[in-house]
């Protein structure tokens, strides 16, 4: 995308800016005194929090039967939040990894605030499953520690386990990798602080980095490295959490096609969710000329692509239903289209694979309020889409005799408000307290596609 | 030992770039280039060798792959083996999940923590080399004075044509003693941290304890939980019982209803399927009574059904010949009900012979049955 006068690219970052101004405007939010909508936004996620936690409470006291679950339903609106916030995190990881990887530089501007979005997902994500257990207090039972029980281990061939491992070395991997993306941010921080306990706290985490030369030569050594070890963690881990089902003989859950499947979706979900937030972002704390409306572009590209390949994964399951000759797995791709959880299904298809085909319009595109709207309407689908997969499976398997619908209780609602609102409460605080945008990234490419820089160097 | 620097300062990533070539190649000693971000192709301009951190991160990821998958070996299959699905304890393919997430987490934890100890960095640090707005937008170079000819003024001409905003000279003075460190190494901080943790064991240790007793429980309320006695009287139910009755109409999974109002067209209707049957099906069905016969009932009644099975000869009270007259005149229903109910010394073995079965054994007895009336005949008169 030369422009035809001066052979150059387009500039990622808007504004003509110096480095001073990228410091002092990336700076700014942290600096001035927090606005009254601040306040107003974290006290409504405050709300919700306390909500969840007074769910989580109250089900702890009393027990899983606080829930809709019955004999034949035993996985639905937790799991499915589960596997929906997991996905959620995916984008961050594969905008800080993969695009990294691919040498994207337009994602300097999103990645810090992306990555920080993976790991609230994931600690949302990470609460479903402890909750669920029924004795959460009994949870490190699952990590294989030498212990007065035999000692008797885990079960290292169940996919439970190894979900388990998945998501705490993705929640540790993904921590590190941001906070080694912070530590320069934080001494920029730590420089500018004129209050002594401002300088004092930036000190202490920005590790005494001074901007070396050698320094930077490992940092962006190690920066690479993790990027080629997360580019796979990533992947491994929905295909992880797939296999929590297609190891099942659940007819609908029982397929080969899960694991690619499950990384598409999540990607797709994932970019819906950084856009929403991003396109709030930008609004709210002005950063326009950092996520400009070429990144929005991007990333509606990407939606489009993952949302193809997951409209594709729709088609191939019932494709394969369908020859592959098996009775049930046919009734159970019928029964996901027409049973009693039609609407479920039908708000999946139209959020997930009708919505999205509007971004191939360049004046979508560009319209960012079209884009937020589409952007939560597929997060809607894809909740939807793990709601169709998990619970209308279940509930209609080989047995007409143990078929049994499942509806939410009230507390089940009140976990997933819950969850939303420790998700927005601590990217609230992150907006807060430190530098939503890679300082540091983005004055390395600031100069693209500007006369007076030249083409980057690969 | 003191040293003299010198630090030029510039305003852009080119200038530093090119300022720093041509230091280095008039042959002056670099001893730093501070920078606010990473400017690529500076690490060779100042001739920094290439680090050796992917080699430690190649060796931790190893290291953590091997040790994790060592580890699901000996936990599964040598420290207490459990049978899962009749699957292999030591089933490898099952355990590369793990070991993939394990390799991941010590190469990438273990690389930061290196690039954490060869770069010098912790937390609370306090940054060794401090120039103005480094990280903000300031590229700093800095010479070593390593000589009395230094020429300052050849330096600055040697560096005015790439944007010089500012040349210093500073002293850079050995701290005296070694610095404070930050918090965590302090060593009265040390010395409290260490000296409660001391305190809290020993607290731990002399607490009396009561260790017949069940530690202490949180939420109590789902590990004991409160059934109904099957017997008791409840309130939950309009007619006062627990136990429940099924309910009408069905029937408990396992169970075989039997309308016995129609056993006779039942029977006419298995005789006729049977005799649709191919010759091939019917020797199948052969084979599998003559296994049926052989596993239950040939080590008591023996082969031919004589009451002559192993048993006898061991000393155990012979059964009753299946040849016999009692034999003869059992009804194929009362025969069925005896094995599946047992009678004397003979066990039950309905939950163990499966209903088809059972019948497949009682027909190899009537052919057994038939076999011996035939030759009684042809041996008599």
């Amino acid at each position: 995308m030369a422009d035809p006068t001066t052979g150059l690219r387009r500039p990622l970052i808007g504004g003509d800016k110096s480095y001073a101004d990228v410091t002092r405007e990336v700076c700014a939010p942290l600096e001035r005194k927090s606005p009254a909508a601040w306040w107003m936004t974290i006290s409504a996620a405050l709300a919700m929090l306390v909500v969840g936690v007074v769910a989580v409470t109250y089900q702890l006291r009393t027990g899983i039967g606080t829930w809709g679950l019955n004999n034949t339903v035993g996985w639905a609106f937790d799991i499915t939040n589960f596997v929906f916030w997991i996905g959620i995190g995916h984008a961050g990881t594969l905008i800080s990894a993969i695009l990294f990887l691919f040498n994207q530089k337009w994602r300097t501007s999103v990645n810090r605030s992306a990555e920080a979005m993976t790991l609230f997902a994931v600690v949302c994500a990470g609460i479903f499953p402890v909750i669920h257990m029924g004795r959460p207090w009994l949870a490190h039972w699952v990590i294989p520690y030498p212990n007065a029980r035999g000692p008797l281990w885990v079960n290292f061939r169940s996919p439970l386990v190894w979900d388990m491992f998945a998501i705490s070395t993705y929640f540790i991997v993904s921590l590190v990798f941001w906070y080694v993306g912070l530590i320069p941010d934080l001494a920029t921080i730590r420089d500018r602080a004129v209050s002594k306990v401002k300088k004092a706290v930036t000190n202490f985490f920005s590790f005494g980095w001074d901007g070396s030369n050698r320094t930077w030569h490992r940092y962006e050594t190690i920066y690479l490295l993790l990027a080629g070890l997360a580019t796979p963690l990533v992947v491994s881990v929905h295909t992880i959490v797939s296999w929590d089902f297609a190891t099942s003989l659940i007819p609908g859950w029982h397929t080969t096609i899960f694991p690619p499947y499950f990384v598409a979706g999540a990607v797709f979900s994932g970019f819906a969710m950084v856009l929403t937030l991003m396109l709030v972002v930008r609004k709210v704390l002005h950063f326009e000329d950092y996520i400009t409306l070429h990144h929005v572009d991007a990333m509606s590209k990407v939606i489009i692509a993952t949302g193809g390949i997951v409209a594709l994964a729709y088609a191939t399951e019932f494709f394969v239903a369908l020859y592959s000759g098996n009775e049930y797995e046919r009734f159970t791709f019928v029964n996901r289209a027409l049973g009693p959880y039609a609407w479920a299904y039908w708000i999946m298809v139209g959020c997930n694979i009708g919505i999205p085909q509007l971004l191939w319009s360049k004046k979508v595109r560009s319209n960012v309020a079209a884009v937020f709207v589409i952007s939560l309407l597929i997060n809607v689908g894809m909740w939807f889409e793990r709601f169709v997969i998990i619970t209308i499976s279940l509930s209609r398997d080989y047995l007409p005799a143990s078929w049994a619908t499942y509806s939410p209780t009230t507390i089940e609602i009140a976990t997933l408000v819950g969850s939303f609102g420790l998700f927005f409460t601590l990217f609230l605080l992150f907006s807060r307290f430190l530098p939503m945008i890679a300082i540091g990234e983005v004055k390395g490419v600031l100069k693209y596609g500007r006369p007076d820089g030249k083409e980057p160097r690969e | 030992m003191n040293r003299r620097l010198l630090v030029a300062t510039f305003g852009d990533e080119e200038d530093i770039l090119a300022a720093t070539r041509r230091v280095r190649e008039t042959g002056y000693s670099i001893v730093d280039v501070f920078t606010p971000f990473a400017v690529h192709g500076l690490d060779t301009a100042a001739g920094v060798k290439p680090t050796r951190l992917p080699w430690v991160c190649f060796a931790l990821g190893l290291s953590g792959a091997v040790a994790k998958l060592w580890y699901q070996i000996w936990t599964s299959a040598t420290s207490w083996p459990v049978n899962v699905g009749g699957k292999p304890v030591n089933s490898v393919p099952a355990f590369v999940p793990v070991t993939f997430e394990i390799m991941v987490l010590f190469a990438a934890v273990g690389t930061v923590a290196a690039f954490l100890i060869v770069s010098r960095l912790r937390p609370g640090r306090r940054p060794a080399h401090v120039y103005d707005r480094t990280t903000d937008d300031r590229f700093t170079l800095v010479l070593l004075q390593d000589d009395a000819g230094f020429d300052v003024d050849a330096v600055r001409r040697l560096l005015q044509p790439f944007g010089l905003l500012d040349l210093s000279e500073r002293t850079e003075i050995p701290p005296e003693k070694p610095p404070r460190g930050s918090l965590l190494v302090r060593p009265g901080y040390i010395g409290a941290l260490g000296g409660g943790v001391i305190l809290f064991t020993l607290l731990t240790y002399l607490t009396p304890r009561d260790f017949t007793e069940p530690n202490l429980m949180v939420l109590p309320g789902m590990v004991r939980s409160v059934p109904f006695d099957p017997f008791a009287a409840n309130d939950i139910f309009p007619d006062g019982k627990t136990l429940r009755m099924p309910v009408a109409g069905t029937i408990a999974r396992g169970y075989y209803p039997i309308d016995s109002s129609k056993s006779v067209e039942i029977a006419d209707e298995v005789r006729s399927r049977y005799s649709k049957l191919s010759p091939g099906e019917r020797s199948r069905l052969d084979e599998r009574a003559l296994q049926v016969f052989s596993t239950f009932c040939q080590p008591c009644h023996g082969t031919s059904g004589a009451g002559d099975g192993l048993i006898v000869g061991h000393g155990y009270p012979p059964p009753p010949a299946l040849t016999g007259v009692s034999a003869l005149r059992l009804k194929d229903g009362e025969m069925f009900n005896l094995i599946t109910y047992g009678r004397g010394n003979m066990p039950a073995l309905g939950h163990r012979v499966p209903r088809e079965d059972r019948w497949l054994a009682i027909r190899h007895i009537r052919q057994l049955q038939q076999k011996a009336v035939t030759t009684a005949e042809g041996e008599g008169p």
